[in-house]
């Protein structure tokens, strides 16, 4: 079997001590994606530690990395490190259509920090709209979203504990909502967003330094499944300076 | 991972709750301070905060010496496809009237050249309507089409005609697909007098175009909404 067949046919490559030590680390790492000790969302250990682990050189690491990025399994992101990936939408909801911000004119880089992650008890109203009891757990995410290293949105989401118990493991400002539900085959059916011009708590402005005189656009959005249960809310705060959305109109069944 | 809820945030989610599960209508009056206060354990710093930021998110309002009241729900401009505006506002109940406020023939700007896809000094009809909901003016709209495309158009529109009818009984256009971009502006005094509105008040800014079935562009807008007035929404789903 030459070298191409292996990568294709992985699972049938037997490991014995005379294997290459890249492969054997593939190997490893693969295993522990499938019996689940890493999770999609989730990084993995670093190229260093694992050098360090297993005493190898960085190079053999990320030679063995290397592959499992190839199939999709593994993504490297900048700065952050490397994640596990899960199943992906074959349709994503977005495509039908809703608003879409407009972000970073130009070349300037978008990113996102997690700035809150915490289980709390979902209380009256989110028990309502989730369906649930008022002292079953939801996550609360808060993200602050940078466009060019400025602040320009932030965002908070609100999740049931039992639709995405993973969550936890999940680093968030990675990949956006949609992707961690379809790691985890949670589907998403409709959306309904509503955008809305508002002064904003002062709280909220100074998070998002917007100069006086500027307002900020509140986006509410409603996630549900096929059954039409709530799965997801959220409230992001964008400022009126920095922001626009697009949707595309049709007219099309 | 913590496990609370702060208790201003869980007094601003009560109070939400509070209004929605008793089916509070607008300009309801809610109960006292002391009352709600009372009712669930919390001290008025505390709900007051819940109530500041209610009547930030437009929940509620308050009139002085009076108590709070729950605020009008604001109209929903349900962005659905090319021409559902005042078919959507028929739905939902709310009479969409309009008055022209100009109506011309000018040389197609850059702007609106790009926009139309056709030449610089191309002409064009710019037809300028304020659009009323339930008798209170809070949208300007300016449209722009090509003169070529809908020919004798000042003669066919009028304050009462519908847009989508013109279209489509009498140049046999149908429009069905279209794009639209929605930003924050501030009202210059010349439409805030329009709008029965203050100057400098944020609105909602937003350009569009539609394209015919046949991939020729139709129209190309530019609106003011009020804000106090709308929320814009849209609602998609696979099936």
């Amino acid at each position: 079997m030459d070298a191409k067949n292996k990568q294709v046919k992985p699972a049938n490559t037997v490991i014995t001590y005379r294997t290459p030590i890249y492969l054997q680390l593939r190997e490893i790492v693969r295993n522990r994606i499938e019996e689940g000790e890493y999770l999609p969302g989730m990084a993995i250990p670093s190229e260093n530690e694992l050098a360090e682990t297993f005493g190898i050189n960085r190079i053999t690491v990320r030679n063995a990395l290397d592959a499992l990025v190839n199939e999709g399994m593994l993504q490297r992101v900048q700065g952050k490190g490397v994640f596990v990936l899960g199943n992906k939408y074959e349709e994503v909801l977005e495509e039908h259509g809703g608003f879409v911000p407009n972000l970073a004119s130009g070349k300037a880089t978008v990113s996102t920090k997690e700035q809150v992650k915490s289980l709390r008890p979902a209380g009256d109203k989110f028990a309502n709209l989730f369906d649930i009891a008022p002292e079953d757990p939801i996550y609360f995410i808060r993200h602050l979203n940078l466009v060019g290293g400025e602040a320009a949105s932030m965002e908070e989401i609100y999740v049931p504990q039992d639709i995405c118990p993973q969550l936890d493991a999940v680093n968030t400002s990675v990949f956006p909502m949609r992707d961690v539900f379809a790691f985890y085959d949670v589907e998403m059916c409709s959306m309904r967003q509503s955008l809305e011009i508002i002064q904003g708590l002062s709280k909220t402005r100074k998070m998002l330094d917007v100069p006086d005189g500027v307002a900020l656009i509140m986006m509410e959005c409603t996630f549900r499944d096929k059954t039409g249960r709530v799965i997801e809310f959220s409230r992001s705060f964008f400022r009126g300076d920095r922001s626009s959305f697009r949707i595309t109109l049709s007219d099309r069944p | 991972m913590e496990y609370h809820v702060a208790p201003r945030t869980e007094a601003m989610e009560k109070l939400e709750n509070f209004i929605a599960v008793n089916r509070l209508t607008a300009h309801t009056r809610i109960p006292s301070e002391r009352d709600l206060c009372e009712m669930w354990g919390i001290n008025r710093t505390t709900l007051r905060f819940a109530v500041d930021t209610l009547v930030e998110y437009g929940r509620l309002y308050r009139v002085r010496g009076s108590g709070v009241y729950v605020a009008e729900s604001k109209t929903v401009r349900n962005i659905v496809g090319v021409n559902s505006m005042s078919m959507e506002m028929q739905q939902q109940g709310i009479a969409l009237t309009s008055k022209i406020l100009s109506m011309r023939v000018i040389e197609a700007t850059k702007q609106v050249a790009k926009k139309l896809r056709t030449t610089l000094g191309k002409k064009v009809y710019e037809c300028i309507r304020l659009r009323y909901i339930n008798s209170i003016p809070c949208i300007i709209e300016t449209l722009y089409l090509d003169c070529e495309t809908c020919p004798d158009f000042d003669k066919y529109y009028s304050d009462r005609a519908s847009m989508g009818y013109i279209y489509k009984n009498i140049y046999h256009l149908n429009q069905e697909s279209g794009e639209e971009n929605i930003s924050v502006t501030y009202l210059s005094a010349e439409e805030a007098q329009l709008m029965d509105a203050k100057e400098g008040e944020p609105a909602f800014f937003t350009t569009g175009f539609t394209k015919t079935d046949k991939g020729q562009i139709l129209e190309f807008y530019q609106s003011i909404f009020r804000a106090d007035i709308f929320k814009m929404v849209s609602v998609i789903s696979k099936d």
